[in-house]
């Protein structure tokens, strides 16, 4: 028996296709039937005439999964590679699950820290700084910042799967997100520095003198590290922020 | 009126879609949103405001696993609709925009509350599609995305609206009753909100250096922001 | 220092350990006790590339994780300990790992298993493990962030 190798089409649907990673996320097997439609068009052109495995193959990709959406990309890169094996007879199927399975939390973890946690709140700031002097400028700088990356990584990571899953870990070494991650915190502390300066600034009240000034910008410093420090104690912005209302509230009420 | 939200659900809806459904461009993000509607209902520098201090509040809090944060999708809308109606209306002083800002943490509870309704509805939808596969019908696969993904956009839609019409009556039935002094008690608060927001950056961005660097900066951005107005 | 959280979760390292507990607890290091890790190295190096620089991760078998929990509390280390599934964290406990709060993160949905929090679903098993830490002095939490409430089952008082 042959099996049909993967047609142009049917890779660029693929690819096409992740983006739609999370269209039915829900809480008992979040992304399995986004991985499954996106791998779909795959799996149609190898059992071509092979109903039966064809539908075993999509129940494979029925089970749990779930990683960040953007780090995906590579995970269903090589599990179309690996189903390419399978349906030639060169692999155990039990290899796909084993891979996905064990991936997809590192590649999760990966991803939450370098999109989440670094290169979202880096270009939020920045677009907010830059928003201040044309509110269209900022959203364009933030959506540029974001997705030059973010696609950059999705195309590369989605590459260097379609080369074989024995291609990912090479890749995520030499992409080192993990030590970009660190660089991007950085970048995102220093620009949210400076925008507690612009608005501690602008709040300044006019006309009083240096001690003025000074003592604002301890304050405001003090309200920071506050903030900060209640965070890290899990106490969530909204709840900061129903704390403010109730106060202001209070304030209305006297 | 009435255009004005149509175009606020459609535009609404297609940014709910990027949040969690579609894509993830950053469409999502209360600095475009809320600077989309104000456009919608009239004044998108008044949206944009709104935006600038919403983008950053809720980023402490990450989507990651199960875990869903607030909706700052939905406090944009609200917040920027209202922006732009109170602007034209009252004039939107420092005391409305406070209250406006923190009038948002309840839309984003509410969002909350309503994405986590559609991510246990899939449930039904995922286990649908699994029992059609298994009895033979692969496209069932794509159906049952499109069902999600139908959803996720309705739930937008619907929330976009509910929104932006919370925003609205917000503008011009609430805060008229109260007198600019009044409202301009409420302004003392302002401050505190960017604060919050360059905090929530700074507790994501914890590295050895950050404290150090953050300070230093927020405190060289300040004397250069003071010392340009005093010479001004 | 000893363990600043012993934690149950189906997917060992992922985002909210790093970008969540790892800051809340301020640990410094993961200790990673699971048999199917420890013996394939391909995903420990994908899984080590998750974790900040500035964080030590140990992956260790589950019948090494004593030791290996001594040796980090000796070099004062703040530790989060991480185990699979509740069998694991009750053999942990057996022989000897100091904790008396267990937070479970996510056990992943299969067929006949009970839902606990959208995340974390029970078979008959780990209920079994649940009355045994609850009757042992241990309190179990089940939280997948620090920012959510959570459920707690508290321990038995002796």
């Amino acid at each position: 028996m042959t099996t049909q190798a993967l047609s142009t089409r049917s890779r660029s649907a693929v690819w096409r296709r992740q983006f739609l990673l999370q269209g039915c996320w829900n809480y008992e097997g979040m992304q399995n039937v986004g991985f499954a439609y996106a791998i779909l068009p795959a799996l149609r052109d190898f059992y071509a005439n092979r109903p039966e495995e064809a539908l075993k193959a999509v129940k494979r990709h029925l089970e749990f999964f779930n990683t960040q959406p953007a780090m995906g990309a590579l995970i269903l890169g090589a599990s179309v590679r690996l189903e390419e094996r399978v349906a030639a007879a060169e692999s155990d199927p039990r290899a796909i699950g084993t891979f996905k399975v064990g991936l997809m939390g590192s590649l999760g973890a990966i991803g939450d820290s370098f999109f989440w946690g670094a290169l979202r709140p880096m270009a939020s700031v920045a677009g907010a700084l830059l928003a201040l002097l044309h509110p269209l400028l900022g959203i364009a700088a933030m959506l540029l910042f974001y997705n030059g990356v973010h696609l950059i990584v999705r195309r590369r990571g989605f590459d260097a799967g379609m080369e074989g899953p024995e291609a990912v870990v090479g890749w995520l070494k030499r992409a080192a997100l993990n030590v970009r991650t660190d660089d991007r915190k950085l970048l995102a502390a220093i620009l949210a520095g400076a925008y507690a300066g612009v608005f501690a600034g602008r709040f300044f009240v006019q006309g009083g003198g240096f001690y003025h000034a000074l003592a604002s910008l301890l304050l405001a410093a003090a309200a920071v590290h506050l903030f900060a420090v209640l965070f890290r104690k899990a106490v969530s912005p909204s709840e900061i922020l129903s704390f403010l209302l109730l106060v202001g509230v209070l304030i209305l009420w006297r | 009126m009435a255009w004005r939200f149509l175009l606020a659900i459609l535009l609404g809806g297609v940014c709910y879609l990027d949040r969690t459904a579609a894509c993830q461009l950053m469409l999502h993000r209360p600095l475009v949103v809320a600077t989309l509607m104000g456009a919608v209902f009239g004044n998108m520098a008044a949206g944009a405001q709104v935006g600038v201090v919403l983008e950053l509040i809720y980023l402490a809090r990450l989507p990651v696993g199960a875990s869903i944060p607030p909706d700052d999708t939905g406090a944009a809308i609200f917040g920027g609709s209202a922006a732009a109606v109170a602007s034209s209306s009252i004039g939107l002083d420092a005391g409305s925009f406070t209250a406006l800002l923190l009038l948002s943490v309840v839309v984003s509870e509410v969002g909350k509350a309503a994405d986590r309704f559609v991510r246990k509805f899939n449930v039904r939808i995922a286990r649908l599609t699994a029992e059609s596969v298994d009895r033979g019908d692969i496209q069932a696969v794509e159906h049952g995305l499109l069902a999600g993904l139908t959803l996720f956009a309705v739930t937008g839609m619907v929330l976009a609206l509910l929104f932006s019409g919370a925003g609205v009556v917000v503008s011009k039935e609430l805060l008229p009753r109260f007198g600019p002094a009044s409202r301009g008690s409420f302004a003392i608060l302002l401050p505190a909100l960017p604060l919050l927001g360059a905090a929530s950056v700074y507790s994501c961005s914890r590295t050895e250096r950050t404290a150090a660097v953050f300070f230093l900066t927020m405190a060289a951005v300040f004397a250069g922001t003071v010392l340009f107005r005093w010479s001004a | 220092m000893p363990l600043v959280l012993a934690r149950i979760d189906c997917r060992l390292i992922h985002g909210q350990v790093v970008e969540t507990w790892v800051p809340h607890t301020s640990a410094d290091s993961l200790i990673v006790a699971n048999d199917e890790l420890a013996g394939n190295p391909f995903l420990r190096s994908v899984m080590e590339l998750a974790v900040p620089p500035a964080i030590r991760v140990h992956f260790c078998r589950l019948d090494e994780a004593i030791p290996v929990l001594a040796a980090a509390d000796r070099s004062g280390e703040r530790s989060i300990l991480l185990v699979a599934s509740a069998g694991d964290a009750v053999t942990l406990r057996k022989a000897g790992a100091a904790f008396n709060l267990l937070n479970i993160g996510n056990l992943h949905f299969a067929a006949g298993k009970v839902e606990i929090s959208p995340s974390v679903f029970f078979a008959p098993e780990d209920f079994d493990a649940l009355e045994w830490f609850r009757s042992h002095g241990v309190t179990v939490l089940v939280q997948g962030t620090p920012f959510e409430t959570g459920t707690s089952f508290d321990a038995e008082r002796e």
